[in-house]
C-alpha cells in the first residue's frame, strides 16, 4: 500500500504545513531564548533558525501523518477504516500549536512536552474510534476494549502491591538484597501459579470465569487492605525467629495474593472471545495491556504516589483499582451473550 | 489436558522457563548496573522495572506481526530473538559505560534504552511460544497459561540463581557474561530443533558470537565498574582493590577511600589531624556520653570508627552489625585498623541493623553510632525514619546517645528532635538522647584527647593535639531540639511517608517544582529575543 492514498484535501495539507511550522519556528525560538546570553543573539541567526526549523516542523509533521495513516491501513486491513481516518486525522495535529504558548513563557520542559504528545494521542484515539464505528464491529471486538482496559488496571495493581509489599517487607524483615531477591522470585512465582490455577479453573468452570474473576479481584483487593495490619503483626510474630521462619512469611505474604492476582488475570484472558485465525496476536495484545499497565504503575508509584500519598495510600489504591476492576468486570459479563463464553474457553 | 505430543510440549516448558529465567537474570542486572550509575536513587530501580516492562510489552505486541513479515518458522525466529536479546544485553553494557566517560546522562539513556530492547526481544519470543504451545494442546486458555506459568517460574528461578549464586560467587561482569552466554546457548539449542535448514551455520555463528564475547571480555569490560560509578569522574577514580558479592560491590580507591555501590562510605585512616571532619568525629563519642561502657556501631564502612570507638579508653563492649561482607573482606587489607576484630570487646555481627535489634530486645547501649545511608538514597528511609531511630532509642539507657549520619539532612534533625528531648549536631552527623548535653569545653576536650590506641598512645598527640582536638569539637552545635520542634517546614521522616527520599530532594522533587519549570515568563521568546 502506497504511504499516503488519501484523497487529497487542500485545507488538510495546508493545515499541517503550517501548524508544523509555527511549532518548528517556535520550538527554535524558545531554544534560542534559553541558550541566549546577556550579549544576546542576531536578527539574521534567529531569522534563519527560525525559518529552517518551520520548515523541518513542517516536513516532520508530514512525515509522522503519512506514518500513522500506513500503520492504521496495515493494522485495521480495512480500507473503510483508514479511508474515514484520513478524513479527519489532521486536525488533530492542530494540538501541536499549543508550542505557541512558549510565546508567554512556558518552557519545553519533559512535563509539557509529554502533556503535548498524550493530547496528541488521545486525539489520534478519539478519530480512529470515530472512524472504526463506521464499520459494523463483532461482538468479540466490542469486548475487546474493555478488557484489555481491564487487563491494564489489573497490571498497574499488581505493580503497586509489588512495589509497595516489598517497602512494607523490608520494614519488618530486614532490606538485605537477599530478602529483595526472595521477595520477587516470590512474586513472580506466585503470579506464575496463580495463572495455572486460573487456566484450571477456566477450564473447569467456563461459563463462570467473569464471577472468578470479580470474587478473585475482591479478595486481592481485601488482602491488599489488610495487609497494612498484617505485615507488621507478622514481623512483631517472626522478630526473633531463625531466618527460614522469616523467609517463610515473607513467601507467604507474596505469594498468597499474587496467586489471587495471577489467577484473575488469567480467568480474564481466558474469559476473553478471540477471532480464531489472530490467536496469538489477540494474547500478545491482552498480556502486553497488563504488562503496560505494570509498567506505567512503575514509574507512577516512586514519582508521584510514594511523594503524595505515602506506602499506606498507595497500598490502598491498589486495593481500589482492583474494586474498580472487580465492578468493571461485573459490567462486561453482564452484558455478554451466552455464546460467547465458549469461545473463550 | 490431552498432549499430543508431550516431549516436544515439555521441550516448550524447558524453553519458556530458560528464556524467563534469562529475562529475570537481564532484569535484575540491569536494574543494578542502571542503579549504579544513577547514584543508587530510590527512584532507579522502578525506572528499570518500568523501561523492561515496557520493552516487554512491546514485544508482545510486535512479535507476532514481525514473525509473520519475516516469514519464519517460531522456534528459529525465537532463536534469532534469544541470541539478539543476549548479544544486545552484552554489548550495551560496556557501551553505555564508555559513554558515561564523557557525559553521564546519555550513557544511562543508552541503559536504559537497551534494557528496553532486550526485554523487547524476548518479550516478541512469547507469542511464538505460546502459538507453538497451542498447536500441542487442545485447550487454548491451558496453552497460553502453561507458556505463562513457565515463563514467571522461571523468571523467579531465575532471580533466585543470578541474585542469590552467580553475583555471590561472580563478579557483576562475569555474571553480565554467564547470562549472555546463556542466552546464545539458548538461541542455539532453539536453531538447532527447529526444522528449517542451514543447522550448521547458524550453530556456528552462535557459537563464535560467545567465542568473541569470551575472548573479548576482560578488554571489553575494562574499568567498567568505575565508568558505571562514577560517570567522568572515572578518569581520575580507579579502584585499587574491588570486592564484589550478592549484597553489593564494595570499591577501595588507592587514596584508601571506601565506596560502596559507587556512594561514598568512609576512607581507611585514623589520622584525625589530617582530616578532622572524617574520623574525628567518631572521636566526638566521649565528648557526648560520659563513661561510655557499650556502644553499637552500625555500619562497619571502612572500620576506621569501629578502631576509633575501640580506642574510647572506658569501652568494654563494641557491637558492630554489617549488612554488607564485603566491607570485611576489603578491611582485611588494611591490618592497622582490621586489628580491632581480634580484640575481645569487639563483636561483629553479618544482618540487617532493623532485623538484629529485633532480634536482641534485651541489649541495651550508651551509645549507638549509626552511618549507613546517604539521606536520599534508596532505603534511607530503613536508616532515618521516625520507626527506626525509636527502635535505637529503645536499645539505649535512659542517659544513652544515637549518633547517626544524617549525611545534612535537616528533614533528618527534625524527625530526630520528636524522638528525642536534645539534639545536637557534628557537621553532617546528629548526636540526640533524652539527656541533656552539658559536658562543658574542657571536659570535652579531655575526653576527645584521651583517646589512645591498643598500645596505649594518644590517638591525637604531638603539638598539635590540642587544637585537633579543637577542630574535632567545633564541629559540635549547641542544642537545636527547641528551634527544630518549632519548624514548620520540614519533614518527620516516617516508613510511610519516605520523606527523605521521595519528598524532600527525592524523585517526587520534580513534581513539586513543576510549575516554576514550566512556566517562566523571563524566558518568553519575544520578551528575550526582540
Amino acid at each position: 500500500m502506497p504511504l499516503d492514498t488519501a484523497p487529497a484535501s487542500p485545507h488538510a495539507d495546508r493545515l499541517l504545513v503550517v501548524t508544523g511550522a509555527v511549532c518548528g519556528a517556535c520550538v527554535a525560538l524558545s531554544g534560542l531564548a534559553s541558550a541566549t546570553g546577556p550579549e544576546g543573539t542576531s536578527w539574521l541567526m534567529v531569522l534563519i533558525q527560525a525559518t529552517v526549523a518551520a520548515q523541518g516542523g513542517a516536513a516532520l509533521l508530514w512525515l509522522v501523518r503519512a506514518l500513522l495513516r500506513w500503520l492504521v491501513g496495515r493494522v485495521s486491513g480495512s480500507h473503510a477504516v483508514r479511508d474515514a481516518y484520513m478524513r479527519d486525522d489532521t486536525a488533530t495535529y492542530t494540538v501541536f500549536l499549543l508550542v505557541l504558548s512558549t510565546a508567554i513563557g512556558v518552557q519545553l520542559v519533559a512535563p509539557v512536552i509529554w502533556l503535548l504528545l498524550a493530547l496528541f494521542i488521545a486525539a489520534q484515539g478519539w478519530v480512529l474510534r470515530r472512524a472504526r464505528r463506521r464499520r459494523t464491529r463483532t461482538e468479540t471486538e466490542r469486548q475487546r476494549g474493555p478488557a484489555l482496559v481491564l487487563l491494564f488496571v489489573s497490571g498497574v495493581a499488581v505493580m503497586l502491591y509489588s512495589i509497595t509489599w516489598q517497602r512494607l517487607l523490608a520494614r519488618q524483615f530486614g532490606a538485605s538484597a537477599d530478602q529483595s531477591t526472595l521477595f520477587i522470585a516470590a512474586l513472580l512465582a506466585g503470579l506464575g501459579l496463580g495463572m495455572l490455577a486460573g487456566a484450571r479453573v477456566a477450564r473447569w468452570r467456563p461459563g463462570r470465569v467473569g464471577v472468578v474473576f470479580v470474587v478473585l479481584q475482591l479478595g486481592a483487593a481485601l488482602w491488599g487492605v489488610a495487609s497494612v495490619a498484617l505485615i507488621p503483626v507478622l514481623g512483631a510474630a517472626v522478630a526473633g525467629a531463625a531466618t527460614a521462619a522469616t523467609t517463610a512469611a515473607v513467601i507467604a505474604v507474596t505469594t498468597v495474593p499474587m496467586l489471587l492476582m495471577g489467577a484473575a488475570l488469567m480467568a480474564l484472558v481466558a474469559a476473553l472471545p478471540r477471532p480464531a485465525r489472530t490467536l496469538d496476536r489477540s494474547d500478545g495484545w491482552f498480556w502486553g495491556a497488563a504488562i503496560s499497565g505494570a509498567a506505567v504503575a512503575g514509574v507512577l508509584t516512586v514519582d508521584v504516589l510514594f511523594a503524595f500519598s505515602g506506602i499506606r495510600g498507595t497500598v490502598f489504591g491498589a486495593a481500589a483499582l482492583c474494586l474498580v476492576t472487580a465492578i468493571g468486570a461485573t459490567i462486561l459479563f453482564a452484558r455478554r451473550r451466552p455464546a460467547d463464553v465458549a469461545v473463550g474457553a | 489436558m490431552t498432549v499430543r505430543a508431550s516431549t516436544s510440549l515439555r521441550s516448550l516448558d524447558a524453553v519458556a522457563v530458560a528464556a524467563g529465567g534469562l529475562m529475570a537474570g537481564q532484569a535484575m542486572l540491569w536494574s543494578r548496573v542502571i542503579g549504579s550509575a544513577n547514584g543508587n536513587r530510590p527512584e532507579t530501580f522502578a525506572h528499570a522495572l518500568s523501561v523492561v516492562l515496557a520493552g516487554l510489552a512491546a514485544g508482545l505486541l510486535a512479535g507476532t506481526p514481525l514473525r509473520e513479515r519475516i516469514g519464519m518458522g517460531a522456534l528459529r525466529f525465537g532463536a534469532l530473538l534469544v541470541a539478539l536479546s543476549g548479544a544486545l544485553f552484552y554489548l550495551a553494557m560496556p557501551t553505555g559505560a564508555s559513554v558515561m566517560l564523557y557525559a553521564a546522562a546519555p550513557g544511562r539513556a543508552v541503559f536504559f534504552a537497551a534494557a528496553a530492547f532486550t526485554a523487547g526481544a524476548m518479550g516478541a519470543l512469547v507469542p511464538a511460544l505460546s502459538v507453538t504451545t497451542a498447536e500441542r494442546v487442545d485447550s487454548r486458555p491451558i496453552a497460553i497459561a502453561r507458556v505463562t506459568a513457565a515463563l514467571l517460574l522461571g523468571a523467579a528461578a531465575g532471580v533466585l540463581v543470578t541474585g542469590l549464586l552467580l553475583l555471590d560467587v561472580e563478579s557483576l561482569e562475569y555474571t553480565i557474561l554467564i547470562v549472555s552466554l546463556a542466552a546464545l546457548g539458548l538461541a542455539q539449542a532453539l536453531w538447532l530443533v527447529a526444522p528449517e535448514r542451514h543447522r550448521r551455520a547458524g550453530v556456528t555463528i552462535f557459537a563464535l558470537a560467545a567465542l568473541g564475547a569470551l575472548v573479548g571480555h576482560e578488554r571489553l569490560f575494562h574499568g567498567f565498574l568505575e565508568r558505571v560509578h562514577f560517570g567522568p569522574g572515572a578518569r581520575e577514580t580507579r579502584y585499587a582493590v574491588v570486592v564484589q558479592g550478592r549484597a553489593g560491590i564494595v570499591g577501595v580507591t588507592p587514596d584508601a577511600r571506601v565506596y560502596g555501590d559507587g556512594l561514598y562510605r568512609g576512607a581507611y585512616t585514623l589520622d584525625a589531624d589530617a582530616n578532622p571532619t572524617l574520623v574525628g568525629r567518631a572521636y566526638l563519642v566521649p565528648a557526648l556520653h560520659r563513661a561510655t561502657r557499650r556502644i553499637l556501631q552500625i555500619g562497619l564502612g571502612s572500620g576506621a570508627w569501629t578502631r576509633a570507638l575501640a580506642d574510647v579508653r572506658t569501652v568494654d563492649s563494641l557491637t558492630v552489625v554489617e549488612g554488607n561482607p564485603g566491607y570485611l573482606e576489603a578491611l582485611w587489607r588494611h591490618p592497622e585498623i582490621a586489628s580491632v576484630l581480634d580484640d575481645p570487646r569487639v563483636r561483629l555481627h553479618l544482618d540487617d541493623p532493623r532485623r538484629w535489634l529485633a532480634r536482641h530486645p534485651q541489649r541495651e547501649f550508651d551509645v549507638i553510632v549509626a552511618n549507613t545511608e546517604w539521606h536520599w538514597s534508596a532505603g534511607a528511609t530503613h536508616a532515618l525514619s521516625a520507626e527506626f531511630l525509636r527502635l535505637l532509642k529503645g536499645h539505649l539507657a535512659d542517659d544513652g546517645v544515637a549518633y547517626f549520619n544524617g549525611t545534612g539532612s535537616l528533614d533528618a534533625l527534625y524527625t530526630a528532635a520528636g524522638v528525642w528531648r536534645h539534639v545536637v549536631r557534628a557537621s553532617n552527623y546528629i548526636a540526640a538522647s533524652d539527656a541533656p548535653f552539658d559536658q562543658g569545653r574542657d571536659e570535652r576536650r579531655a575526653a576527645v584527647l584521651a583517646a589512645a590506641g591498643p598500645d596505649g598512645a594518644p590517638r591525637i598527640r604531638g603539638a598539635r593535639a590540642t587544637q585537633t582536638a579543637d577542630a574535632i569539637l567545633d564541629q559540635l552545635s549547641g542544642d537545636l531540639a527547641p528551634a527544630l520542634r518549632r519548624a514548620n517546614d520540614l519533614w518527620n521522616i516516617t516508613d510511610d511517608n519516605m520523606a527523605s527520599e521521595f519528598k524532600a530532594t527525592g524523585a517526587g522533587a520534580w513534581w513539586r517544582a513543576l510549575p516554576g519549570r514550566v512556566w517562566r515568563p523571563d524566558r518568553a521568546w519575544p520578551t528575550v529575543l526582540f
